[in-house]
């Protein structure tokens, strides 16, 4: 792919700027060759026409982060910083701005682990399978929480609010201590690492004064380099649910009853209630079973599930922790199911010795998730369309109908999860298409659209978007006419002045770049 | 059926393979299993899509009987089907052409 200059810099200036990194980081750490330039794209992209970076960068270390930041604050380019650039299906690692370079981290694969506390502090490129690999080599009693599709960053993972299945699954809650390198080159930390030399860094949740790392979570206002976070130390036994609901209108009941006992702490992660689309989308492709336009037919439905021995809805629940505890917490939530009927529990018990599945249930990273991509068994891709709802079957319910009736006015398969968070549900719909067919990626996109526009009007917002959708997003923040906007664009301008950070994240436009939007 | 034959293969195994580099592995094997392992070994996106496309016994990288180093190092540049391509940042070219040779045997 060819450069594409950012707007407002000249060929020479990037130049110059690309030259002066390389004098701090190494020639061959400055990517600027046409190849390296579709590396950056979202390969899994709706339109491939858009979000093109003109270069990228990639320091080793916080000190060659500074120094490649003071560089671009002088010379005013515009960066785009990535962990390890896997946040696939929000956009991998491709810019929200045409012409940003992009700062990748990948190569920053620190590992600092305090094995007493549980807490470790890694750096933007260890992936979930490095620090995986890691915990096992030094057979450390901990248990990571990893995502569904697990070959992203930890660090950038967190910083996204990424989710993951065990009771440790709500990331962005287990981040306790930040480095951050500010837009200017300085270096700062978060929380109790705001000390010198200080004894509790990691550990105490909140430091003195105003609690930051948040502020870094989604967010273009500084580059995170170090991260602590706090791990699950290894349960004694995990005793698995797995739940199959017969009917659709069986959603409903099973969030009432699953809520109160996710508030009550009986239920300590987050599951997730799946379609069946859900299920069969990473283990078989959609000419498997049906070629006709979506939606499915009822009795294709029915095919599908009695070949795979699945519900119309599917979930499975875990019990973490002491064995005598595992056993009693499972045995009261089957117990509260025993008065319905349109449902089946299969229970499998794992011991502390056994081998571990490979699971994410189990801590266990996995890339299987993303085999979706394949559905249409060409070159897919999915955006994921992810609103927050209240916990409860009434709200669940009318969200279900709603989306599945707009997925079927576009012609759009329907895969659909209901994830319990403490408080709320994260309805985290992927929409799957195949890239060589433009007309279906544009009712796609069409869908999408839709979809933020059907559920704002309910008073629901996305808790992540793909780099395409940030600004529709954060339009629908509207509250006090966008307060929200306001703030974001203050702090943005006080920080970085010249817009040098990730221009556009999460809807956050500089002064500079007024108009982008 | 081909969707019943992954069932019973996901079925069967349940042990991490990803996770053990023994010492007496080369560079390239190294690379590999850091690199490539978390699709390209068992249970992983690659192994699993490539079982639709070719025969079983060849899904996963390393049982493949003839795997040319130019091929590699052209499909992970430039991505293959629902394979994202890997930029120099992630994999070095040395890097690539140590992984190349491992798979290749080249």
């Amino acid at each position: 792919m060819e450069q594409v200059l950012p707007e407002g810099i000249s060929a020479q200036t990037l130049d110059r700027a690309l030259a002066a990194f390389a004098d701090v980081i190494g020639e061959q750490w400055v990517l600027n060759t046409d190849q390296d330039r579709d590396n950056y794209q979202d390969f899994y992209a709706l339109n491939p026409a858009v979000h093109h970076a003109s270069a990228a960068v990639a320091p080793a270390s916080t000190e060659e982060v500074q120094a490649v930041l003071r560089i671009a604050n002088e010379n005013r380019i515009p960066l785009w910083t990535i962990s390890r650039g896997k946040n696939f299906a929000y956009g991998g690692p491709a810019p929200v701005m045409d012409g940003c370079v992009v700062l990748d981290l990948t190569r920053m694969k620190g590992i600092e682990f305090d094995e007493e506390n549980g807490v470790v502090v890694v750096e933007p490129g260890v992936g979930f399978y490095d620090l995986y690999d890691y915990i096992d080599r030094e057979q450390l009693p901990y248990w990571l929480s990893v995502p569904g599709q697990s070959w992203g960053s930890v660090l950038g993972n967190a910083l996204e609010r990424g989710v993951g299945y065990t009771p440790y699954g709500d990331h962005a809650a287990h981040i306790h201590g930040l480095e951050v390198v500010l837009a200017n080159g300085e270096l700062i930390r978060t929380g109790m690492g705001a000390m010198e030399n200080s004894g509790t860094w990691n550990l105490h949740p909140y430091g003195y004064g105003p609690g930051w790392d948040q502020m870094f979570s989604q967010s273009n206002f500084g580059v995170v380099t170090k991260m602590g976070l706090w791990l699950m130390p290894e349960p004694e036994s995990v005793i698995s649910l797995g739940i199959q609901f017969d009917e659709p209108d069986d959603l409903g009941w099973a969030i009432d009853t699953f809520a109160p006992m996710r508030r009550e702490g009986l239920i300590k992660h987050s599951p997730t209630v799946g379609n069946w689309l859900r299920y069969i989308a990473t283990r078989s492709v959609r000419s498997d079973w049906y070629d006709g336009p979506a939606p499915f037919p009822e009795e294709v439905i029915r095919r599908v599930r009695d070949e795979m021995g699945i519900g119309w809805w599917t979930t499975t629940i875990n019990t973490y922790g002491r064995t005598e505890v595992a056993r009693a917490s499972a045995d009261i939530i089957k117990n509260t199911f025993s008065s319905r009927s349109s449902y089946a529990i299969r229970e499998t018990i794992w011991n502390r010795g056994d081998r571990r599945p490979t699971s994410p249930f189990f801590g266990v990273p996995i890339t299987l998730s993303m085999n979706n991509a394949n559905w249409y068994g060409g070159r897919g891709g999915h955006i994921d369309f992810s609103p927050a709802l209240p916990q409860t079957g009434a709200a669940a319910m009318d969200q279900f109908r709603r989306t599945y009736e707009l997925h079927n006015e576009y012609g759009i398969d329907y895969h659909p999860g209901f994830n319990l968070g403490e408080r709320h549900l994260t309805n985290i719909n992927a929409i799957m298409f195949d890239k060589d067919d433009p007309e279906m990626c544009g009712r796609a996109d069409r869908l999408f659209r839709s979809l933020v526009a059907d559920a704002a009007s309910n008073g629901y917002g996305e808790y992540r978007s793909h780099i395409m959708y940030m600004d529709l997003i954060a339009e629908s923040f509207n509250y006090n006419n966008q307060g929200l906007s306001k703030i974001n664009r203050a702090v943005k301008d006080a920080l970085d002045p010249n817009g040098i950070l990730s221009p556009g994240k999460s809807g956050i436009w500089p002064s500079r770049y007024e108009g982008e939007a | 059926m081909k969707i019943r034959h992954i069932a019973a293969f996901l079925f069967a195994l349940s042990c991490p393979a990803f996770s053990v580099v023994a010492q007496s592995q080369s560079e390239g094997e190294q690379l590999f299993v850091e690199k490539c392992g978390m699709c390209h070994r068992d249970l992983g996106m690659g192994t699993m899509l490539l079982m639709n496309r070719i025969p079983r016994d060849q899904a996963k990288l390393e049982d493949r009987t003839e795997l040319p180093a130019a091929l590699i190092r052209t499909v992970v540049r430039n991505g293959l089907g629902n394979m994202f391509s890997i930029s120099r940042a992630e994999v070095s070219d040395e890097q690539l052409d140590k992984i190349a040779a491992y798979l290749s045997g080249e």
